[in-house]
């Protein structure tokens, strides 16, 4: 039970009446980088918002940390936030604050460490990142990748437990892709985290993941290790990974038929 | 922005907002006129005051005096009675 | 209404961190006060001459030119001092309110926040609140009195109404209960409707582009309608039966 950081178990959720999240189960062992694929809007950033408890499961139970999520009120929910990091798709910097001011922020909220102390650490988190130098840039100067990594720096500031990555690669190009791919693995690593990164790029996170679970119209239909899913046979799975356009994944929205849609069949 | 330079600017427009207030109520209202010192009740009766409201100036030679602070109507006499408070001096 | 009633009573409620943390409040009065300044003066200014101009015009047809500090004061102190300052107020600093929130919703950086464990409306909203409420009677004090020196600057200096008369007619005329202090009642409720009327739209806004920027007019356009139909509501209150 305490080696997971991450433990769902049954996990369904639906907005309203419109199921978006069925029969889930996963677990994320300490230590390990999890990667969870599916295309966009199958559910990934869903299953996030449950994991940091902005959301509630409408069915079955959510283990973070060793607490169950479902059950937590406001106050606990903060206090479990506080051992959670969670870096968003862009990076979502505060704009009016310089890079500096960013990572502090969490230290300045919740700890009365002395500003001299403050200094200390955010410098080591931004080294952490590689941009100890960009510290009196404001967000607006930085480039995509870049912001990215503040975020990330911002993210750890308060030596989470579990960081939760939101297509961390999105909009990237391929040098920061790989920078990024490699802080997430590193960090991971040194900072005895867990990672549950949300991705759809598949090459890039089959090279630094211990496991991954792919989602499609909110059921897990594949998982296992980085050699197993590129050695599967599965069709989702292998139109996913060779990026096919057209598979079990089709290429049109659900449409009436073209013809009709053309006014052909007109009497 | 500097934190400083935040302070500074809002310390100035505090300051200026305040002496805004200072001064409408020293220059252009009448604090410290007769009404913060000493000041007699008196009443005057009229048949009819006309249009006369409380509040308004009651002057002597052209000069304030004093405010009607009051107006109602006298049961014994059957006349308006208008209650004035005066300056002292 | 009901839900930005709701949001105000929140917003009372999540005002603990910002008075424990006076420098978020003094950021808010730089951005929505000290921005405001340059605007409420020299508005102020003009209104105040423009006043002294037609006042005069008016009053000389009755032969009664000394009044004239008179109308400028009370025109002023009552009425276009709190009034203006406040549309202008929603114009320059609850635009800019609004603007900012929608924009820290869309590129959700309100969500990081609470991501973050820290709350975005003790943390972002309830500064702000603050700020305008303490920013906005000052401004309003402030256009007043810039308008009586443009009233005293187009009457005296450059007509030539009496200097004396001008001032003692008006002190004896304007009164510090009934007309001062109510102009800064009358400005701080301004203050507080311009302020919640901001935010809650920014609060609410569509995180999209388009979103904010429906937000940002609905903003202007409201907390007019609101100033003007809370300044005739005050005004019945205040002067009715004096
Ligand atoms: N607040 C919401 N209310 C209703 N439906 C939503 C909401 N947010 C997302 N959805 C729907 O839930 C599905 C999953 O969304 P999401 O988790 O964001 O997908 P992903 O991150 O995998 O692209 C989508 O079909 C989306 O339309
Ligand atoms: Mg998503």
């Amino acid at each position: 039970m305490n080696d997971y950081s991450v433990n769902i178990e049954s996990l369904s959720f639906a907005y309203d009446k419109r199921a978006v999240l069925k029969n889930i189960h996963l677990k994320a062992r300490r230590g390990q980088v999890i990667a969870i694929m599916g295309s966009s809007g199958c559910g990934k950033t869903t299953l996030l918002k449950i994991i940091s408890g902005a959301l509630r499961p409408t069915e079955g139970a959510v283990h973070v940390e060793g607490v169950d999520v479902g059950r937590l009120d406001q106050a606990g929910i903060y206090a479990l936030r506080r051992r959670l990091g969670m870096l968003f798709q862009f990076g979502a910097l505060f704009t009016d604050m310089t890079v500096y001011d960013n990572v502090a922020f969490p230290m300045r909220e919740h700890t009365d460490l002395p500003e001299d102390m403050i200094r200390d650490l955010v410098l080591l988190k931004l080294q952490a990142v590689g941009l100890r130098g960009a510290q009196h840039l404001t967000p607006a100067e930085l480039s995509g990748g870049m912001a990215r990594r503040v975020a990330l720096a911002r993210s750890i500031a308060l030596d989470p437990k579990l960081m939760l990555y939101d297509e961390p690669f999105a909009g990237l190009d391929p040098i920061a892709l790989g920078v990024i791919g490699d802080l997430i693995r590193r960090l991971t690593d040194t900072l005895g985290l867990t990672s549950l990164v949300v991705t759809h790029d598949v090459q890039e996170s089959l090279k630094i993941v211990d496991y991954v679970y792919f989602i499609s119209e909110g059921v897990i239909v594949a998982q296992g290790t980085p050699d197993e899913i590129r050695a599967s046979t599965l069709p989702y799975v292998h139109q996913f990974v060779h990026g096919e356009a057209d598979g079990p994944m089709a290429f049109h929205y659900p449409a009436p038929a073209y013809d009709l849609d053309l006014g052909v069949q007109h009497a | 922005m500097e934190r400083t330079t935040i302070d500074l600017w809002v310390g100035v427009f505090v300051a200026m907002g305040i002496a805004a207030l200072l001064f409408l109520a020293l220059k252009v209202g009448n604090i410290g006129g007769f009404e913060a010192g000493s000041v007699y009740t008196t009443h005057a009766n009229f048949d009819n005051i006309g249009g006369l409201k409380a509040k308004a100036p009651v002057k002597s030679a052209g000069v304030l005096v004093g405010r009607v602070t009051e107006i109602r109507f006298d049961n014994d006499s059957y006349q308006a009675e208008a209650i004035l408070s005066l300056s002292s001096q | 209404m009901g839900v930005s009633t709701r949001f105000f009573f929140l917003l009372l409620l999540h005002s603990g961190t910002c008075f424990r943390r006076p420098q978020l409040i003094l950021r808010e009065i730089f951005s929505s006060g000290v921005l405001s300044l340059i605007i409420i003066l020299v508005s102020g200014l003009f209104v105040g001459m423009v006043l002294g101009m037609q006042g005069y015009e008016t009053l000389q047809t009755y032969g009664s030119e000394e009044a004239l500090g008179v109308l400028v004061s009370l025109s002023l102190v009552r009425e276009l001092g709190p009034v203006v300052a406040a549309l202008l107020f929603a114009s320059r600093a609850g635009s800019a309110i609004t603007a900012e929130i929608g924009l820290m919703k869309a590129t959700e950086q309100l969500a990081a926040m609470e991501m973050m464990a820290v709350d975005p409306l003790a943390r972002v909203v309830a500064p702000r609140f603050w700020g305008g409420v303490i920013s906005m009677p000052l401004l309003a004090a402030m256009f007043s009195a810039m308008g009586i020196f443009g009233g005293y600057l187009v009457g005296v200096v450059l007509i030539g109404v009496d200097e004396g008369s001008f001032w003692s007619q008006m002190q004896a005329a304007v009164d510090i209960r009934e007309d001062i202090l109510n102009g800064v009642i009358k400005s701080t409720v301004f203050g507080i409707a311009v302020t919640v009327i901001a935010l809650f739209e920014g609060y609410d806004a569509p995180p999209t582009a388009e979103g904010v920027s429906r937000a940002t007019t609905r903003t202007v356009v409201t907390s007019s309608l609101a100033i003007l139909m809370l300044d005739f509501v005050l005004t019945a209150f205040m002067f009715r039966g004096v």
